[in-house]
């Protein structure tokens, strides 16, 4: 039992359930002000100004396919993370707590973290890959229009 | 029985059955004359009747309007899959972005060190409260020692 309200405590703060404080508020095709952000373009950006950059059938396929593989990647790999947090979680609630042991689950926890974030990286840059110039010129403009409103 | 008396009576044997069988046969010559009679006729349109030629139907207005219509629901079956296709990525777009804007690691907590909130808010001196120099950033914080 407690290890299940442990893991459920887990799964809340990395389940995506509702929305991340940090994107409350902001209008989605507004770029997070972060410097990876605003060079690239979500998917949904580009969805939603498809028409207006002329996105082509093959570059849509191409990125839902993108999505896809993304997808797969990181749903095994959150419940590697599920695991590895609920050890090191574990570890921590002892009266006396290992230092090297938590450390050491700690970079397991992190080196999941890492590939969920190489993953997503991943996702944008082909996704920026797929346009053309004029699709990124178009798309940044639009981006910065929709953030004056 | 000799070969001679059997030939005699296969002759006659053979002589009885066509007696028989011509009654009910058409006639050879009749039969002729009346495919010769069909085979050189022409139909209204100047076409030759061919023996068992079946009657031609012409084209109706409703024959041409249901294949136009069939013709019309089968290019816009075509023409719509690509706003199918369409339809599905809008889906697939906007259920993934829902999922990523949830995404928070679990260690991102651990990057809120102590003391790094009051690097970033550092008091001004030697200004009066909302006063903010030319060139300075004003960090729009409550720090202003000068009250």
């Amino acid at each position: 039992m407690k290890r299940f309200l442990i893991a459920l405590t887990v799964m809340a703060t990395w389940v995506p359930w509702g929305g991340s404080p940090a994107l409350e508020g902001q209008a989605p095709t507004q770029a997070p002000d972060d410097p990876i952000f605003q060079s690239l373009f979500s998917a949904e950006l580009v969805m939603q100004h498809r028409r207006a950059i002329g996105l082509t059938d093959e570059q849509r396929d191409a990125i839902s396919r993108m999505i896809q593989d993304l997808q797969g990647k990181v749903v095994s790999i959150q419940w590697e993370l599920l695991d590895d947090m609920q050890d090191l979680s574990d570890t921590l609630q002892r009266p006396r707590v290992d230092l090297d042991r938590a450390l050491d689950q700690l970079d397991v926890v992190l080196e999941q973290e890492k590939r969920v974030k190489q993953a997503h990286l991943e996702l944008l840059i082909r996704i920026k890959n797929v346009l053309r110039p004029e699709q990124i010129q178009q798309l940044e403009r639009l981006r910065r229009e929709a953030g004056r409103t | 029985m000799t070969d001679d008396h059997l030939e005699d009576a296969l002759r006659g044997r053979f002589q009885r059955l066509k007696s028989e069988e011509s009654g009910t046969a058409p006639d050879f010559a009749v039969m002729y004359a009346r495919a010769e009679a069909e085979a050189g006729s022409l139909d209204a349109g100047g076409s030759p009747i061919l023996p068992f030629a079946r009657p031609r139907r012409p084209l109706t207005a409703l024959t041409l309007a249901a294949g136009t219509l069939a013709a019309a629901v089968l290019a816009g079956i075509l023409l719509l899959q690509p706003d199918t296709q369409d339809r599905e990525f809008e889906a697939l777009v906007t259920a993934f972005a829902l999922e990523s804007a949830g995404w928070r690691t679990p260690t991102d907590e651990l990057l809120r060190v102590p003391g790094m909130e009051m690097l970033r808010s550092v008091p001004t001196v030697g200004w009066p409260r909302g006063v903010v120099p030319e060139g300075s950033e004003d960090t729009g914080t409550d720090t202003d020692v000068m009250g």
